[in-house]
């Protein structure tokens, strides 16, 4: 080993820093935590078919990135793409509800989301990025501006990585009267 | 030694390779349950009873027609009927005032007509006798093509009927809300020419009315497409 000369040491060098490297990225972690996974939406009486039911902080992201930046999207997962899943029916009359009568707004202090208001959701094979693009690098945005995508913690900013879920749904008359469900996809990735 | 750097470099070239190629990612689920009821509401607006006092000869002459005696809405979460039909075959006399003429008053002598028009082949688009509860078909509140219905009719629209849609009173005023207009004529003597069933069905042979205190109880009744 003592015969080791100029470029075997250059070549060691090279893969300590590759290693080192390597160690750092597998020590990004990500973090997405719930309160709660099951949602209802019970629509027992006229009023509630007409003007929709508005289900504020149905949900919780908890938002855990450090050492690199960050994509968030969403999208339903349905067995016929594009609408709810059937469970009963209680009708012969009306059609399937589509997953688009379901409507989601992200928030958080500092309304860092890309999506303003309520939006309807879309298939998961089409989903809606709240964070980042579908390309990747996407530009460098810092915390408090809209579209905050460098690495951070919920614990520390929860104005920019932590966001509340409200859900809306406003049938009207149209869809068959039944029992129907879905699953909603948040996906945080990392903006390779 | 060659073959030493060779070995280290095979090690940073493959670690390089999986650095480049993992893309971290987590995800989280919701799974949202959506419950649509069936829902059908009928609403009577007006009062329920409806006076009819025959008390001079002009009245018993040209009748008593009372428009918009009873006004109905409806507010339904599936496709619905509506349809009409008395709770019993006759008028229930409570006291007679008189010793001659007939008690047994037909529901029929009771016209009604309805602000919205109706396909169906039995209806109450105009004046039409009141279908007493034998002539209705309704059996145990199911009625059947022979019923007045005042919207859709009987059978599933899949199965070639007809319905109403699902919508409410406030945002579908023309087809969800109903006026109903009433008249009874009795004449002179009080035979109640419109009627379609004669006062002597019962087996009375008196064609006349007895004068007294009757009521009748109307049916309304919302369903979904039957």
């Amino acid at each position: 080993m003592k015969a080791i000369g100029i470029s075997g040491k250059i070549a060691l060098l090279t893969v300590f820093l590759n290693i080192s490297i390597f160690a750092e990225a597998q020590s990004v972690s990500f973090g997405i935590t719930s309160l709660s996974s099951n949602i209802s939406f019970d629509f027992n009486t006229i009023n509630k078919y007409k003007s929709g039911i508005i289900l504020y902080n149905a949900f919780e992201l908890l938002i855990d990135v450090s050492g690199t930046q960050w994509d968030l999207y969403v999208g339903a997962t349905t067995t016929n793409s594009g609408y709810f899943d059937v469970t009963s029916s209680y009708s012969s009359t009306g059609t399937t509800p589509p997953i688009s009568i379901l409507q989601l707004q992200f928030r958080n202090a500092n309304n860092t989301s890309l999506m303003s208001g309520f939006f309807p959701i879309t298939d998961i094979s089409s989903p809606t990025y709240i964070i980042g693009t579908s390309s990747a690098p996407d530009l460098s945005i810092s915390c408090p501006n809209v579209g905050t995508n460098v690495a951070g913690s919920y614990t520390s900013n929860p104005g920019c990585y932590k966001f509340n879920v409200d859900m809306k749904i406003t049938p009207g008359f149209t869809y068959k009267a039944g029992l129907y469900t879905l699953r909603i996809d948040y996906i945080l990735v990392q903006d390779l | 030694m060659r073959k030493i750097v060779f070995f280290f470099a095979v090690i940073a070239f493959f670690a390089i390779s999986q650095k480049s190629y993992a893309q971290l990612s987590d995800q989280e689920y919701n799974y949202v349950t959506m419950d649509l009821r069936g829902i059908l509401n009928l609403t009577m607006t007006t009062n329920p009873q409806v006076d009819f006092i025959f008390k001079t000869i002009q009245e018993y002459r040209l009748g008593i027609t009372r428009f918009n005696a009873t006004k109905l809405e409806v507010d339904a979460t599936l496709a619905w009927d509506l349809f009409v039909y008395a709770n019993s075959d006759s008028w229930t006399q409570v006291e007679a005032y008189s010793t001659n003429g007939n008690p047994y008053l037909p529901a029929e002598i009771l016209e009604l007509q309805s602000s919205v028009t109706s396909s169906a082949p039995v209806n109450i688009n105009s004046f039409s006798s009141l279908l007493g509860l034998t002539n209705s078909t309704v059996s145990a509140g199911v009625p059947t093509a022979s019923t007045q219905f005042l919207a859709g009719e009987f059978g599933t629209i899949s199965g070639g009927g007809s319905a109403f849609a699902p919508g409410t009173a406030a945002d579908n005023p023309t087809t969800h809300k109903f006026r109903i207009d009433m008249r009874l004529k009795p004449g002179i003597p009080a035979t109640f020419p419109n009627s379609t069933v004669l006062l002597t069905a019962n087996g009375n042979n008196e064609s006349y009315a007895q004068a007294g205190y009757y009521y009748l109880e109307v049916v309304y009744s919302l369903v979904e497409d039957l």
